[in-house]
């Protein structure tokens, strides 16, 4: 089943053309890699999904339904989760609460049962700290779930912030350069936890600089070039592609 | 023209004159550090205050006191960057902010010390025979304001948009880090930055004392006035400093002369609100995007 | 221990020692200080929730100190309510304006929301003057019936003593409730990014403004709590020194810890009192201190300590990790 499609997205900042008519389609399971040189419109893309931004024309169904335009909360409550290439955690608090942040979609406790810190608050502490140490474990960083997130290795927040994207349960999650920044031993643990998700089953957008990690993980590539799309299709089938050979060899 | 109207306007192009010089002196900071300075009331009060000793108790004529105290509270500008905000060991934004409340209120406190607590006040600077204008009685000393505020507001424009010091200034403020890559003396610019704030604000006191008496906590009320009207133009843009100035003056005298005057500054606060509701950047402020 | 068993402890504790000064100290002129420090514990702990938490500074909370203490003030005098009554309807109209000027200045950011708080408050406190039919102008409101359990009244400072740290206590509880809470860490999240986290499915709107209202119903009950205590009201006690003192208290205690509330209420508030030995240089002197303060203190003084507790318990965490 189709569970997450974009058509003909076009975005335009203060006349400047970021992305030209871009659509692709992604089924639930499926691994999307979506690479390019800097500034071919890759995370403008993924905002438009995540509803950071909105379009300037196109359109983006989710489950059949037209949500071009939600507000992000909204977007991640329907299940669209995201990490961010500049990692955004949360430094001052811990590891496992930075995790069981990601739980607030999955949690409904409102402004008054927390300041009185009702039975149903307690619970759903419980569950988000349960959760919260299950993803931990995935990530094999259970041992310090009560370290302040500062305190981690750059690689290690990087694993933290996925699994706060998880907490919540999301249908597709959205990963922006998870191995962006990362020394070589980071990034094969990187590949190695990205094969993982992949077992799990999770359907993923992935956009990444390191090539190889790509073609590894990913059932599909879409290729951005100045905002063009100039291919998509499985990994064999692009890295023959001519254009892409030329855009990255060539002209880029 | 109503003969009222057109003497509410006059009236109030020259309230917004005193705003616009003070915003201005704002927006210098900002345009270097990215924080609000609180102390800017003072050193207009301390301008004013400079001004009078020169005057009376050195005995100084016109020129070499008007350069002197602008020197002088140049230095203290310059003193407070070097000696408070650069020693802090934070720098975030809030804290720096906070310090400079706190020097805002040893600064007043200096000022009781040392002048007291009685009203200041000086003679006009040429006479105080009113003109008539368009049947409007203005005095000459509002002319002078209005005359001051226009060369501060030129030579600010130049200096940020055209001179090397004034980008670089600029640059430190956009990013302190890339700007020390490039050569630029941070420190340096910062302390320039609060020493030329310090002069503008003292050109104000200088300008003003003439027509309002002035006392010690006088800086408080028009340093928030100041601070309104460069959020109301656009932060940090000198352009906006002299909009969002002349705009509040004019809104505090038609609203006392139109519909009240006790309730002349809830009017102008009023207005001010609604304006940042519809445009949350000020007048000439542009949305900025968050980078994720 | 959870962080949140381990606040309530020492709640606790500092509540018991809070509790046992007077058996010690009866000393009415003290125990004024100490009461007007828990009023301002209660102001600063709900701003802490939305400075230190949510990241939105608001200098406007003198005005609904003021509101708080001018409508139950009001209804009490000239309708012959009940005080704890009164008390509840200036909380719920202060919450009702909160919210409605929440909604549209929460939107600000930086400098912008400095202002548009600022000229709240300057707004209230010009109203309080000129509308001396009401307000009583700048004298202000005398002769405020005080808070009575059956016949027996809160009429001292001793018997006020209990209330307002009651109140104040409370307050903390509840605010260490909520920052150990699904809401506390969506507020971290707004302090940190508001793209990260409405992508987290926050309503980071919703969240602001429902923290603002807590925040304002905390200063509307102190200001309840304080015309009733006092019995007296004027402008003055409002006015933007008030709010800029206590977001200073919210900093000097240390940004983005309730602790920090407790200290910073605690340090600055008897401050003026001490320095009026001082006379005329006692602004100066006041000045001094509050800018050194901030200087050397770049966590403020609960930071300096939670800052050395996490030193600590990391090591502890790291020799774990060995092992």
């Amino acid at each position: 089943m189709e569970l997450l499609a974009v058509k003909e997205i076009v975005k335009h900042f203060n006349g400047v053309k970021a992305l030209k008519g871009i659509s692709f389609s992604l089924k639930e399971g499926e691994i999307l890699g979506i690479i390019g040189p800097n500034g071919a419109g890759k995370t403008t893309l993924i905002n438009i999904i995540s509803g950071i931004y909105k379009p300037t024309s196109g359109e983006v169904f989710y489950r059949g339904e037209r949500v071009t335009g939600y507000p992000p909360h909204a977007m991640a409550k329907m299940g669209i989760a995201r990490t961010f290439q500049h990692i955004q955690i949360f430094p001052e608090i811990t590891v496992l609460e930075n995790v069981m942040a990601g739980y607030h979609t999955r949690s409904s406790s409102g402004i008054v049962s927390c300041l009185l810190h009702l039975p149903s608050v307690m619970k759903e502490e419980r569950a988000a700290a349960a959760k919260a140490v299950d993803l931990l474990d995935l990530m094999g960083l259970k041992a310090k779930a009560n370290w302040p997130a500062f305190a981690l290795p750059y690689g290690e927040q990087k694993k933290v912030v996925i699994a706060r994207a998880l907490a919540g349960d999301p249908k597709v999650l959205m990963l922006d350069e998870p191995a962006g920044g990362l020394n070589e031993a980071e990034t094969e643990e990187m590949g190695d936890l990205l094969e993982r998700l992949r077992g799990l089953g999770i359907t993923l957008i992935l956009i990444e600089h390191d090539i190889s990690l790509v073609m590894d993980v990913c059932h599909r590539i879409l290729v951005l070039h100045h905002g063009y799309k100039i291919a998509l299709g499985t990994p064999q089938q692009v890295q023959q592609d001519p254009q892409v050979i030329d855009a990255y060899l060539g002209g880029a | 023209m109503n003969q009222n109207l057109a003497q509410f306007i006059f009236s109030g192009t020259t309230t917004g004159a005193i705003y616009a010089l003070i915003a201005l002196g704002f927006c210098i900071v900002e345009n270097s550090m990215k924080i609000v300075n609180f102390a800017q009331g003072d050193f207009l009060t301390l301008g004013g205050m400079f001004m009078f000793s020169m005057l009376y108790a050195l005995h100084l004529s016109i020129l070499p006191a008007i350069v002197l105290s602008v020197l002088a509270v140049a230095l203290i500008g310059a003193a407070m960057e070097r000696f408070a905000l650069r020693l802090a060991k934070s720098k975030e934004t809030v804290v720096l902010v906070f310090i400079t409340i706190g020097a805002s209120i040893f600064i007043r406190g200096g000022i009781k010390l040392i002048w007291g607590k009685s009203p200041k006040s000086l003679p006009y600077f040429s006479g105080a025979h009113p003109i008539d204008l368009l049947g409007a009685r203005i005095l000459p000393q509002s002319l002078w304001v209005i005359g001051g505020t226009i060369a501060v507001f030129l030579a600010l424009h130049h200096f940020f948009h055209h001179t090397k010091q004034g980008k670089a200034m600029k640059a430190v403020a956009y990013d302190p880090k890339a700007a020390a890559l490039m050569g630029i003396n941070v420190e340096a610019m910062m302390m320039l930055s609060l020493a030329l704030a310090g002069g503008v604000g003292a050109v104000a006191g200088i300008l003003i004392i003439p027509i309002t008496t002035m006392t010690f906590d006088m800086g408080v009320m028009l340093g928030l006035k100041g601070f309104a009207a460069a959020v109301l133009g656009g932060y940090g843009d000198v352009m906006g400093a002299v909009i969002g100035g002349l705009l509040l003056g004019l809104l505090e005298s038609l609203g006392a002369g139109l519909i009240s005057s006790t309730y002349k500054d809830v009017i102008a606060f009023v207005v001010l609100l609604l304006v940042l509701f519809l445009r949350p950047r000020g007048i000439l402020g542009k949305e900025e995007w968050e980078r994720v | 221990m959870s962080p949140l068993a381990r606040d309530r402890l020492l709640l606790l504790t500092m509540g018991a020692m809070i509790f046992s000064i007077p058996l010690v100290m009866r000393n009415p002129y003290y125990l004024n200080v100490l009461n007007i420090v828990a009023l301002n514990v209660l102001v600063v702990a709900g701003l802490t929730l939305l400075i230190g938490y949510a990241g939105q500074i608001s200098l406007g909370h003198g005005g609904f100190y003021a509101m708080g203490a001018y409508i139950s003030a009001l209804l009490a005098i000239h309708l012959g309510w009940n005080p704890w009554i009164t008390t509840g309807i200036a909380m719920a109209l202060t919450g009702m304006i909160a919210l409605i000027i929440g909604i549209p200045t929460l939107r600000l950011r930086g400098h912008y929301l400095v202002m548009a708080t600022l000229g709240f408050n300057l707004i209230v406190y010009i109203l309080l003057i000129q509308l001396d039919d009401i307000t009583g102008g700048p004298s202000g409101l005398s002769r405020i019936p005080y808070y009575t359990i059956g016949t027996w009244g809160f009429t001292t400072d001793l018997r006020c003593y209990w209330l307002v740290w009651f109140f104040a206590l409370l307050g903390l509880f509840l605010a260490f409730n909520l920052v150990h809470s699904r809401m506390g860490r969506a507020l971290m999240a707004i302090r940190e990014s508001e793209v990260a986290a409405s992508c987290l499915g926050i309503e980071t709107w919703r969240c602001k403004t429902e923290v603002f209202i807590v925040s304002a119903l905390m200063a509307s009950l102190a200001g309840s709590l304080y015309a009733h205590y006092m019995s007296f009201i004027s402008p003055k006690t409002f006015d933007i020194f008030y709010s800029i003192e206590v977001v200073a208290m919210v900093i000097v205690g240390g940004i983005g810890s309730l602790w920090g509330a407790l200290l910073g209420s605690a340090f600055l508030t008897p401050l003026p009192y001490l320095l009026h030995f001082f006379e005329e240089y006692k602004d100066l002197i006041y000045g001094a201190i509050f800018m050194g303060v901030l200087i050397f203190l770049p966590q403020g003084l609960a930071g300096g300590l939670v800052k050395l507790y996490q030193k600590r318990r990391l090591m502890s965490q790291l020799k774990k990790v060995q092992e």
